[in-house]
């Protein structure tokens, strides 16, 4: 009957509190809807994964295949290349994105001169707004091997030409490289924002007890941002499976396809070119699914180690 | 697709029928058509029988929605485009046209189908996914109202080639368009060779005949320039090979590296075949000696024109109207003696100095199934894409507006200050555009009179002299259904851009050629020797 009673208090308190504060949940109502229109009813797409889609039955009258398309892509010759491109691309993206932010941050923070600081700080996000095609049509110009000014400058030092862009083996480079560029300024916005909340005093008792600077931002700066480095490093997992398809497209050259070609272009090239669409939703699928394994498994484990978590 | 209001409906029949009884003995306007279509044909292929549906069709006003990829070099432009026009005042038809940007067309058409959105009428659509899907009942079948149809279907009966655009004898959803013909080599032509001719004079070298003579020449034209890479090129390495192929004296499929062979039959692959060998250890010599554009691989159109204009590069493979196109280009931009002319490609004592005839449309059509009154928009069709007068206006516009016709069927551009070229005037008045023409005036007998055009350049017209009948027949084209357009999607999307990219890599010696087996191998154990397998069941 405790529990009863209790049950009934909730709801009563929550009517309550829905009432006096119901300005705030309609806002809240925006973002749900939105979430729901937008990421859950889509969802029932999916169900095209398990059929023979043909467009002009419709998704629900189109015959049930099972997991045809499933075994199919698992069975192909082509799945482990693009299963093992999509992987090492996003984990040497892992590798190296991730931290970035975290060093520029922390270098910046340590930094005296407001004025010189927010400019780098505003210089350091602005490559983040440049798009992706205007970003590889620059990098094509800086790395072409006979006019690009990177060879320019190799060539000053005795090396030969590389052609970056027709060689497989600087695909991933060029990526993450391109990515840390582009994206090192404004992720290490949060990790700004996460430094300033840290007690100054903190630092002043450090430097009285005569902590140098890289004491100070090893045992003040960096456990005090531990919590967001954590959080942005489960999003980033989450997004493992996720390499950015548009990036990936552009870079692409047929000389490159062999490293380049990952899931989510795979899925483009084979669901909406190729009009298998079927097959396109349940590489999708199983890519999402993968996704969804490793970031609750590094939620759990990160819920054990470092007491932060998504959930 | 919008039907006009029911008070415009009405008000037309009521001034249609008092014209039609002021007119009494004049004969209705749907015989018009066929009798014009008669009176200007050249010969009775495009005569029309008095019992045909057209003089039965309705004559109210409707209007059609067309989708077309938009190419950015030719822009639609409402207010100066023939066809629209014509097409209204000869037959009611409202064409309400929507571009789409040629770089996102693909895209648009494969959402428009998966989500059952087509419009009336959908432009460049590839002919596998216009059979496929309209046998699924996406698309209309035109065969349904080919007896409405006579000029398409004299055009079946004397092209054989256009069986392409059917999948059996009750089944037709794909409309061709730009249907090549010979007597106008720029329809029936894809990839030619070329070269400065004003480079090769300054230097003293003679066109090239043989690939020893032009290994010879651009080495020269590397000495003299040592900047420079002589042979330049934005296409992959499958077009250019696919433009040498004939020159030493294979046929071969420019879109899976199979060859045809005659003795057989039969397709088989292309990679094992010493004489393609032979072409590919050209090119990886040209590239290893810095004759080949370094970065021909990765190379683009804005930087292949930037090269072939600025004096980069002197030897290319591209299309035919190219040498036309950047001689102008140049010429405009003060070179005043840049001449990028056409040549013959080099050829082997196996081969020979030609390139293929097209023997496949350039592009297809598909009207949907849901389509309002199909008859009325097969009638137009018929007429537009199958008829002289339809072609005459696909391709060179409108008699006196864009073009007059002399003796002999000898055409001649009409230019004037905003359209002062070929590629203006098409451009300005919506002609020789896939989509918009069918079959082209040459299968009417035209020719153009490019010799006494004072607009054209020196460069275009010796393309038309060297290259008239310069040609060898192409491969077998293929339509492909069933399991063998399974395997044509898995070879598409599995191993196409790879096989393209692997050859590259010995070409530009990133791979050495005692690899080559191997190569041919791993591409077999993936799938390529079960494709040409699937490929020759649909001969």
């Amino acid at each position: 009957m405790a529990f009863h009673r209790s049950s009934v208090g909730a709801g009563r308190s929550l009517w309550r509190s829905l009432k006096k504060d119901y300005i705030l949940y309609l806002l809240l109502l925006i973002p749900v809807i939105h979430t729901f229109i937008f990421k859950y009813v889509p969802m029932a797409g999916i169900i095209i994964a398990f059929k023979d889609f043909n467009p002009m039955e419709g998704i629900f009258a189109s015959p049930w295949a099972g997991v045809k398309w499933f075994e199919k892509f698992l069975t192909e010759p082509k799945f482990w290349q693009v299963f093992r491109n999509t992987i090492l691309l996003s984990l040497y993206n892992l590798i190296w994105s991730t931290p970035m932010p975290i060093l520029f941050a922390l270098l910046l923070n340590e930094m005296n001169g407001r004025r010189v600081k927010k400019a780098i700080q505003t210089v350091s996000y602005l490559p983040y707004f440049v798009s992706t095609v205007v970003m590889v049509g620059i990098l094509t110009q800086l790395l072409s091997p006979t006019s690009g000014i990177v060879n320019h400058v190799l060539g000053l030092f005795g090396i030969d030409p590389i052609m970056f862009m027709g060689e497989s083996s600087w695909f991933r480079t060029i990526y993450i490289g391109s990515g840390i560029w582009q994206g090192t300024g404004y992720s290490a916005i949060l990790y700004f924002a996460a430094l300033t909340n840290i007690d100054q005093e903190l630092y002043e008792a450090a430097y009285i007890d005569g902590a140098g600077r890289a004491a100070r931002m090893r045992y003040i700066s960096i456990p005090g941002i531990l919590p967001t480095i954590m959080v942005m490093l489960l999003l980033n997992i989450g997004n493992i499976m996720q390499v950015s398809f548009e990036k990936v497209i552009l870079l692409q050259k047929p000389i490159t396809v062999d490293v380049s070609e990952v899931i989510n272009s795979y899925v483009y090239k084979r669901g909406l070119l190729n009009m298998d669409y079927s097959y396109g939703t349940a590489m999708g699928l199983l890519q999402s699914l993968i996704g969804f394994i490793l970031v609750t498994s590094a939620n759990a484990v990160s819920k054990r180690l470092t007491e932060t978590a998504l959930w | 697709m919008k039907k006009v209001s029911k008070r415009t409906t009405v008000l037309a029949l009521f001034l249609t029928a008092s014209l039609a009884a002021s007119l009494t003995g004049c004969g209705e306007e749907g015989s018009s058509v066929n009798e014009s279509t008669a009176s200007s044909g050249s010969g009775a292929s495009q005569t029309t029988s008095s019992d045909g549906g057209s003089a039965e069709v309705s004559r109210d006003p409707i209007e059609y929605e067309l989708m077309f990829s938009e190419a950015a070099s030719q822009p639609y432009v409402e207010e100066t485009w023939l066809f629209p026009k014509v097409i209204e005042e000869k037959f009611n038809v409202t064409l309400k046209v929507t571009p789409i940007p040629s770089s996102s067309y693909n895209d648009k058409v494969n959402m428009a189908i998966a989500s059952q959105s087509i419009p009336d009428i959908m432009n460049s659509v590839d002919l596998n996914t216009l059979n496929d899907m309209g046998s699924k009942g996406m698309f209309l079948n035109m065969q349904d109202y080919i007896d409405q149809m006579p000029n398409a279907q004299a055009a079946f009966a004397q092209r054989s080639d256009l069986s392409i655009c059917r999948i059996s004898g009750s089944e037709w959803y794909a409309l061709p368009s730009k249907v090549p013909s010979a007597n106008l080599p720029k329809t029936s032509i894809d990839f030619i060779t070329m070269i400065r001719g004003d480079i090769l004079a300054e230097q003293n070298l003679e066109v090239p005949t043989t690939y020893d003579e032009l290994y010879d020449v651009l080495s020269a034209l590397k000495e003299a320039y040592p900047d420079s890479q002589p042979w330049v090129t934005r296409q992959k390495n499958n077009a250019m090979l696919w433009t040498l192929a004939p020159s030493v004296g294979l046929s071969m499929d420019i879109n899976d590296y199979t060859m045809w062979v005659e003795e057989t039959g039969e397709f088989k692959t292309i990679l094992d075949d010493e004489n393609f060998k032979y072409l590919i250890e050209f090119m990886r010599k040209c590239y290893e000696d810095g004759l080949l554009d370094q970065e021909y691989a990765i190379s683009d159109t804005t930087t292949w024109e930037d090269k072939i204009i600025s004096g980069k590069g002197f030897f290319a493979i591209d299309y035919f109207a190219r040498p036309e196109t950047m001689t102008n280009a140049a010429v405009s931009g003060g070179n005043t003696s840049y001449s990028l002319d056409p040549m013959l490609p080099p050829a082997t004592e196996n081969g020979e100095a030609k390139v293929y005839a097209k023997n496949v449309p350039v592009s297809y059509q598909g009207i949907s199934a849901k389509v309002e009154s199909p008859e009325r928009l097969m009638e137009v069709y018929d007429w537009w894409f199958f008829s002289e007068e339809g072609a005459m206006l696909g391709y060179f516009g409108e008699e006196g507006v864009s073009y007059t016709v002399g003796e002999d069927k000898k055409v001649s551009y009409i230019y004037s200050e905003d359209a002062n070229s070929v590629t203006s005037i098409a451009s300005k008045y919506g002609v020789d555009y896939y989509g918009f023409c069918g079959l082209m005036p040459g299968d009417f007998g035209y020719t153009i009179d490019f010799e006494n055009d004072p607009n054209m350049s020196e460069p275009a017209k010796a393309t038309y002299r060297v290259y008239q009948g310069q040609t060898v027949e192409s491969c077998p084209a293929i339509n492909y259904t069933g399991d063998a357009l399974d395997a044509r999607k898995d070879y598409t999307a599995n191993l196409q851009t790879a096989m393209i990219g692997e050859i590259d890599k010995f070409i530009m010696g990133q791979r050495p050629m005692s690899e080559w087996d191997a190569f041919i191998q791993e591409f077999n154990d993936q799938g390529y020797a079960a494709y040409i397998e699937a490929k020759n069941t649909m001969i």
